[in-house]
Parts: structure tokens; sequence; C-alpha cells
């Protein structure tokens, strides 16, 4: 009933993948636990059809899936696909739900590559259908070949923005404006610190100048301040931002006609399967948010290794070298490498992590979250999806002497509901961090609970007897 | 300077907090982190007269209608709802057990009435088959748990209680005048001090008034699913008391027993056990089947803390005058706000409505703890 | 579900150019839709214009998918009984899907 392998990973994208063929090279056996169908993640996500020779050709990001996936296959690591994770506790124990019910592991180690979740700080109409994340808006395009509603108008902040509208348009559909919180200079500030990775920076100014071709209009220094429509997306509002990314009062509001929203604020780190193993954060806004603490091999704790952007934002390039290099440090830690082979091994992969970390942190910190977009979060707007939790209910929280989000969860039902407040936790805490008048690392981080997604019982429980129940003597009477 | 300092801000300090402010006493209350975050408020918020010990039925009863009144005495609703409790035996044993321990508890006072399946399926239509012996007890129900920390803070507020949330005491001492609080906020100090530090009362009681009580700290999951449909109106139990289940006017169906994770009172509960949480969901599963179709959502931890006689202590702490002690009740949240009430009422030198547990009892000389510890 | 000529402009678009799995018919309600086998069934849905799945349970706003990676369980319907995020789930033959009582409400309304 219990599977035993020497490595364990969370994760079947860019970390996880290299993670596990880095490991597995040195002769452990390695389990991926992954929810997709295949290895890739978001970023590299697999295609949900045929892949044409074109299809390559139009696109690197599928070039670099396809050999990951490859590479996977070759590796002789295994792939538990469409499993959730549920449960990981020192030890090493892992549990996972999958569609034929739950699979129990045990490992010698540990590798958490659980990547990222899209921040999206709410606007009035944001809830409404066909309102779209951007990181949602990469997997309809490139996973599903679907656009969203059109014309889209594509919000936010950062590189996604205009991978997400040149993808819309080259599968067909319409671009109704791209609206980037980010200045041209602030931008042109960023090229610096992209020039270790020419090739990237190469695309990023490919999908800007294609969007110029086509005439699609960019606000920069902009923000959504409002979606509108009665059953559908019908017109968005926009106004300009000043340096804190707060609308600019009084300043001109513009409105756009658009069928579809595609909106996102940056990415923060996944990492709660590291926080239900306690193992301690820290806050960095420049990173994402609230990042695990790690040793420069990856190492986190006894026999815990994290890698990928779970340990803070620093991109699909640089994850999938720290990847190998936990991959590695596992094994050395396992007895798999000497220490000198494992000095041998790992250093390049520490110089050319060093570069693409350099490229994903330069993006990283343009798109680190500034405190006048939540601020701006109007009084009756929901912030908490789940359970309509709306801004002046945690203003509330807050003013009767709330003073950390687990308290506002409490008091409020924020972030209670089914999805443990990964959609709401970066507004809620900035709001808090506001209502308080003190920081993010004041007002903390709401505790990850297990099953960290909803689980259903029939998976988990199988079929079983009265007689088969535990049942430790009772208490007294 | 006080006239008395409640340390431990849980459901025992904040009632007790409020009672001694509305006798008139200038209160301060100190609390580590926030109100109720801790056991009182990460329990599922059972209300269950049925399933108390019976040497406790009248404190619970009385706890029960405490939490049906807050309106009147506290000034908030607690999400009272009271819906009938039902619980279940699946076999012989279990039904001899069941028995036995109802009628102690109806000897006690508790309303309780043996019923056959058929009856108990007409109470609770969704509930298995295989059940074959049932004691329904009306008065049982359940309050929002993770709500009252809010409406004690509102209530402690107007009574003109002062409260220090996330104010950590380091130590209590012995003065003159009374006693003094040490936190990193200052000193504080009040004429007399209460104790209510929850599964924390071994270390406070050691460290602050050198006396030993040892307390066997429990960690107690709970979980929850997504709302659902309604699929259940009472509070459900077992014989053995390893299952509280009931389902929220929200709609979410909140699932205990007392089941144990991993937990200290030094990280709090940090650990799920899994194959004790699978028990715990497949007996819910078992009692009612409806209940396989759902998702969990969420599964947590609260640490609780027993004596060796797993009943509570509230009362003088020896050699310390003018300073008390309330904690370690089994079912503390039922019965809490009876505890609370009844210490304050000894401190305002009235007669207690129900006789307090005098932590005498289970008091183990200093050298019998350094034996066992090492 | 029933046959729209031309979807409407909020919905979304399959781009013909990709190669998809064979049509096959599944249940909205009761009503049938065409799907591609395989594809996840979200897009089938959003592609008919519908991109209602809920509504939230306390103020009773229509919901759809927002995260498509089973983060934000916004797109949670019933598959054959069982509650499933509609953008995890792939299209298979005759699946029974069932959207909130609101979502199906406003499509009635939106096919008027």
């Amino acid at each position: 009933m219990t599977q035993s392998y020497d490595v364990i990973v969370l994760g079947g994208g860019p970390a996880g993948v290299r993670a596990a063929i880095a490991a597995r090279r040195q002769g452990l056996t390695v389990a991926v636990i992954d929810e997709g169908r295949r290895p890739g993640g978001q970023v590299y996500r697999a295609p949900n059809f045929t892949v044409s020779a074109a299809d390559l050709d139009a696109n690197p990001d599928l070039v670099r899936g396809e050999r990951l996936r490859a590479d996977f296959a070759g590796s002789g690591a295994e792939l538990f696909a469409r499993h959730r994770a549920w449960f990981a506790a020192p030890g090493i124990k892992v549990s996972a739900a999958g569609p034929e019910g739950a699979t129990w592991f045990e490992s010698r180690a540990l590798i958490l590559a659980t990547g990222t979740s899209e921040r999206a700080i709410p606007v009035p109409g944001i809830t409404l259908p066909g309102v779209i994340g951007l990181a949602a808006a990469t997997v309809l395009l490139k996973a599903h070949g679907a656009v969203p509603g059109s014309p889209t108008l594509v919000a936010g902040v950062g590189p996604l923005l205009y991978a997400v509208a040149t993808s819309i348009l080259k599968h067909g559909g319409q671009v109704a404006a791209v609206v980037d919180l980010s200045r041209p200079g602030e931008w042109a500030a960023a090229l610096p610190g992209m020039i270790s990775r020419p090739d990237l920076l190469a695309r990023g100014l490919g999908w800007m100048l294609s969007l110029k071709r086509a005439g699609i209009p960019i606000h920069h220094g902009s923000t959504v301040t409002a979606i509108r429509g009665d059953v559908n997306v019908q017109e968005v509002e926009i106004c300009p931002v000043d340096g804190n990314w707060a609308p600019i009062a009084g300043a001109r509001r513009k409105t756009i006609a658009a069928k579809g929203v595609a909106i996102g604020h940056g990415l923060t780190p996944a990492s709660e399967f590291a926080r239900i193993l306690a193992i301690p954060h820290r806050f960095s806004a420049e990173r994402g948010g609230w990042i695990p603490t790690l040793a420069p091999d990856r190492k986190a704790m006894d026999g815990v290794y994290i890698a990928g952007d779970c340990a803070g934002i620093s991109g699909a390039a640089a994850a999938e070298i720290a990847g190998t290099l936990a991959g590695l440090s596992a094994a050395r830690d396992l007895g798999a490498l000497t220490d000198a082979k494992y000095a041998e091994l790992a250093l390049p992969v520490s110089r050319s992590l060093a570069r693409a970390e350099r490229f994903g942190w330069t993006i990283s910190k343009l798109m680190s979250l500034r405190p006048g977009l939540a601020r701006a979060i109007a009084s009756d707007t929901v912030v908490c999806r789940c359970e309509d939790v709306a801004r002046e209910t945690i203003d509330d929280a807050a003013k009767a002497g709330a003073t950390h989000v687990n308290q506002l969860k409490s008091l409020t039902r924020c972030g209670m509901g089914p999805c443990q407040g990964r959609s709401c936790g970066e507004a809620a805490a900035e709001i808090m961090a506001a209502d308080t008048n003190t920081s993010r690392e004041a007002v903390g981080a709401w505790t990850a609970r297990t099953p960290l997604r909803p689980l259903p019982l029939d998976v988990l429980l199988g079929s079983y007897v009265y007689e088969d129940i535990l049942k430790p003597p009772p208490l007294p009477a | 300077m006080h006239d008395i300092m409640v340390i431990g801000g849980g459901v025992m300090g904040c009632t007790t907090a409020l009672r001694l402010a509305q006798g008139g006493l200038k209160v301060l209350l100190i609390e580590r982190e926030g109100l109720c975050m801790q056991a009182s408020g990460v329990n599922a918020g059972t209300l269950s007269v049925g399933i108390k010990r019976a040497s406790l039925i009248q404190y619970a009863i009385r706890g029960s209608n405490l939490w049906r009144t807050t309106p009147e005495w506290a000034g908030f609703d607690a999400g009272f709802h009271q819906i009938g409790g039902l619980t279940l035996a699946f076999n012989d044993e279990e039904a001899e057990m069941l028995t036995e321990r109802m009628d102690a508890r109806k000897a006690n006072g508790a309303p309780i009435e043996m019923v056959g399946l058929n009856r108990a399926k007409e109470i609770e239509p969704g509930i298995s088959n295989k059940a074959v012996l049932a004691a329904y007890c009306p008065i049982d129900g359940y309050a929002n748990s993770n709500e009252i920390g809010s409406g004690f803070r509102g209530a402690l507020k107007r009574a003109g209680v002062e409260i220090k949330e996330f104010t950590r005491v380091d130590g209590v001492e012995r003065e003159d005048q009374g006693y003094a609080a040490r936190t990193p906020a200052g000193i504080f100090r009040g004429k007399r001090v209460v104790i209510a530090g929850g599964v924390w009362l071994e270390e406070l009681l050691k460290r602050d008034f050198g006396i030993n009580i040892p307390i066997t700290c429990r960690t107690n999951m709970v979980s929850v699913t997504e709302r659902l449909p309604p699929v259940m109106r009472n509070v459900l139990g077992i014989a053995t008391s390893l299952l509280t289940l009931k389902q929220s006017t929200n709609g979410t169906v909140l699932i205990g027993g007392g089941w144990q994770g991993k937990g200290d009172t030094k990280r709090g509960g940090y650990e799920i056990v899994p194959e004790n949480l699978l028990s715990n969901l497949r007996l819910a599963c078992y009692v009612i089947p409806e209940l396989r179709k759902a998702r969990i959502a969420r599964t947590w931890l609260g640490i609780e803390g027993n004596t060796q006689d797993v009943m509570p202590i509230v009362g003088d702490i020896p050699g310390s005058p003018g300073a008390f002690v309330i904690g370690a009740v089994r079912g503390g949240f039922t019965i809490g706000p009876c505890m609370g009430m009844l210490l304050a009422q000894y401190i305002l030198g009235k007669e207690p409505e129900l006789p307090l547990f005098d932590p005498t009892r289970v008091i183990v000389p200093d050298d019998t703890i350094e034996r066992v510890a090492s | 579900m029933p046959e729209i000529s031309s979807p409407p402009p909020e919905a979304w678009r399959r781009d013909p150019h990709v190669a998809r799995g064979p049509l096959v018919q599944i249940l909205v309600d009761g009503l049938p839709l065409e799907a591609h086998d395989g594809e996840p069934l979200i897009v089938a849905l959003g592609a008919a214009g519908c991109l209602a799945m809920r509504r939230s349970p306390k103020a009773g706003t229509p919901r759809g998918a927002f995260c498509l990676m089973g983060s934000c369980q916004e797109c949670l319907v019933h598959v054959d009984g069982a509650p499933v995020e509609a953008c995890m789930e792939l299209v298979r033959s005759g699946m029974r899907v069932e959207l909130d009582r609101l979502a199906r409400d406003l499509r009635k309304l939106s096919e008027r």
C-alpha cells in the first residue's frame, strides 16, 4: 500500500522535473507527484492538442517544454500524474490523491517544487464571469488552444502581459488594449538585469514589437479601476497610477469596450507545503511575498529541499537550474554522490543559476507589489471570493483589534473558504498592513491547512467496513 | 493598579474577566495571542451535554445555557443553535457502553432518551442503517467557536476591561500590594490574579507559583467539508465519543471527536496523523453515508490540557493568596462560560452556584516530577 | 444546452487551427452540448458562452473560471454527481454536468 522511493518530488514543473532527473541520474529512485497529466507545470504546460512542427517553430516555450518532457521520459523517474499531494510530514511521508484513490509514499528526501500562485488584487467587477487571471490566460492559450472573450483587455504587470496579448492575436482573438502598471522607464531600468539572458530579453522585445505592429493600444503606468457588465464583461475603466500604483485622484479615466479580461498582478510563491512542514519563512516583496528560508544548496531542513518559484519568484529558467541543484544536493545527502563529485557537478550549475536568477529577479522586482494598489480597493469590493468578504469587513476587523491575518480569518471567514486564501491572501494582507499601519511582516501569513485543496472523501477513504476503523480506547466517562 | 489581572484570553479567561468587571472590579486581561485563538476558537464548537462526563453534566447544562444567552450577559450573539444530539452504537459492545454511560449522565440530570434505529432515523434520516441503539439529547447544539473572540473583545471593552492582546507574560511575581506581570510591553500590576493559561497551565503554575500540576497535552484534529446541501440536522456522535459531527448553518460539516494529531505546548499542533484523520473521517462517513460525496476542505489542530484525573482545576492557587487558577476542563468549550461564572462568583465573595474544583488534589510534589522526568 | 449557431462575443473561441479530439456529446443540466473528446470541460463550456458555473454562497453573484489551474475553486461543477473543478476535468462522451441553478437561469436569460 505504501510506495517507497529515495526521493519524492512535489510538482512536475521545470524545477521538479530537473530535480527528479538529477537525482535519478545518481541512481536514486524518484517519484514526481503532479496534478497535471504530463510534466511541464504551468509555464511549460503540455498542450492538450497535437503539436505540429509549425507550433514548435513559433513557440520557444513549447520547444523547452517538449525537451523537458523528453528528458523526463528518458530518466527513469516515475510520474504520478493527476495526483494531488495533500499531506506531507517529516520522516518522510507523503500522500497524494489520484483518480484511483489515495497513494501513500515514504521516502528519504523530499523536494518541493510547487511553483506559484498568481496574485490578483481585486477591483469592482473582477468576479464577473469572463474575467480570468493572466496566468489562466496562458493556460487557456498554450495548453487549450482557445482565446478568452474577444476583444480581451489584458491588464496587470510583467512580461506575461505581452506574452498573453501576442498569443491571443496568434490564436485568432482580438486584444482591446494592454494596461501595464509599469512605465516605459521602469522597463528600461530593468534592461541591465535582463541582459544576463539575451534570449529571453529578445523574446520579450519581440512581443512588444508585434503588438505595436498590430496597432494594439498599450497604456503604461495605468491600472484597471473597474470592470463593468451586467452578466458578462462589457467595458473596463482604467486610470493612470502614481509610483505606488495608486490610481491618481482626479486623473482622467478612460473606458474601453471589452468582452473578456485577463488580469494579474505578479506571482507569489506557492510554499504551502513548506509552511505545513514548519520551515521558517521570511517576507520578501521582491521575490513575491513570504518565502521559505533555505541554504544555497536548496536544503531547507533535514531531508527537505526547495526549488523553483515556490522558494521565491525567479522564473522558469532559474527554476530548471535550481531543480538540478536540489536533485544533486539530495543525492549527496543520501550518499549517492561524494562531496568531491558533488562539488564538481554543482559548481557550474550554481554559476548558471546565478545568471538565470539575475534575469528572474529583475522581472520579479518589476512585478513586486506596491502598496497603492490594495489600498485603493473600494469598501464594497469583494476581496475573498469564496466567502464574499468585502474590503469594509476587513477594515472592521482591523478596527475591532485584529492585528494578524489569522485573526482576520477567524473574525470574518476571509481566507477560510475552499481556496484557503490563495486567491485573496495577498490583497487581504496588504489591507491589514495598511489598516493597522504596520507591515506585511507584522500581519503575517495564513496558516496552511491540510489538504490544501478540497479533497473528495470518496477518493481519500476508499472502501472499508466498521471493523477496519481504528478505535483507540475511549476517554473516561 | 488593577483590582485583578486575568492572564489568558480563552473562553475561561474572557468569561471570568467579564463577570469580574460586571461585578465592579477594575480588570486587566493579558493574552499572548488574540482572544480565543487557541482551543477556545479552533474547537468544533459542539455544545453537547449528552456526551460530557457524568460528574460535569450540571456544569455542561449551565454552560450550554450561557452560550444560548450571551446576548443577555455579554451583549453578543455566539451563534448558538440548539439542534439536538444523537449518539449511536453500532454493535452490542457499544450499545452496552452507551447504555451504561447514558444512565450515569441521566442520573446527573441530562435529559437523555434511549431510542432504537427506527426512532433514530426519524430524528436523523440520513444516518446509517447499521446503528443498533441511540441516545437522544434534545438540548445539544453548537455555537460558532471561531467568532467568539471578536464577541468577547466587544463585551470586555463595554464592561471596561482593559485588554492587552499579543502580549506575552514572562513572569508573575508576588509583591506587597498583590501581583506584577512582566511583559515585553512593560510591567502590569493587580491586587489579585487569575491564571487562565489553557494547556500552558502546567508551565505557568510551575514557573510563577512553584506548584506542579501535570497537564497532559492533547492535540485534537478537526476537519471541515466545503458547503453542502443539508445532509444532517443533529449533532451526531458515537458511543465511544470518538466522533462529533454536525452541519453548520453555512452548509459546512464539522468533523471532530478528539482524534490525535501531533502537538506540544511549545509548537502547538504541528502535524496531522493521517491514520487517525482517516479513521475520524471514516467514522463520519459511516454514520452519514451521504458525506462520502463531499470534499474535505481543511483539517486543523487544537491543543487542550487534561489533568491526571481528567477533571477541571478551578479555585485558589495553594500558597498564593489572591491568586486563582481556571482551566483543564474537558469539554471546555461547552462548560467554560459556567466555570468562568463560578470562579468570578467565588472571587467576588459570593457562594458559587456549583462547587469549584480544588487544584490541591492534582498537585504532584517536585521530587516526583523530577523522577518522572529523568 | 441548445446548439448555439454563433456563440456570443463573450464566449471563448477555440483556435480552428488546433487539432482536437473527435466531437462527442455531453449533457449540461440535461441539455446536449457538443464538445471535443479530451478537452478540458471548461473550454467546452466557455466556447458555448457558458461562463458562469455557479454563484457565490453568500452574495449569490455569478462566478466562473478564474485561475484555470485548480486553485481558485470558482469553476466548481458537478460531473456525474461529484464535485469537480471544470478546469481540471476532461470531456468524455456522455458525461453529465450540473451547473449551479443560477448559472442555468442566467444562460436561459442570455438565450432569449
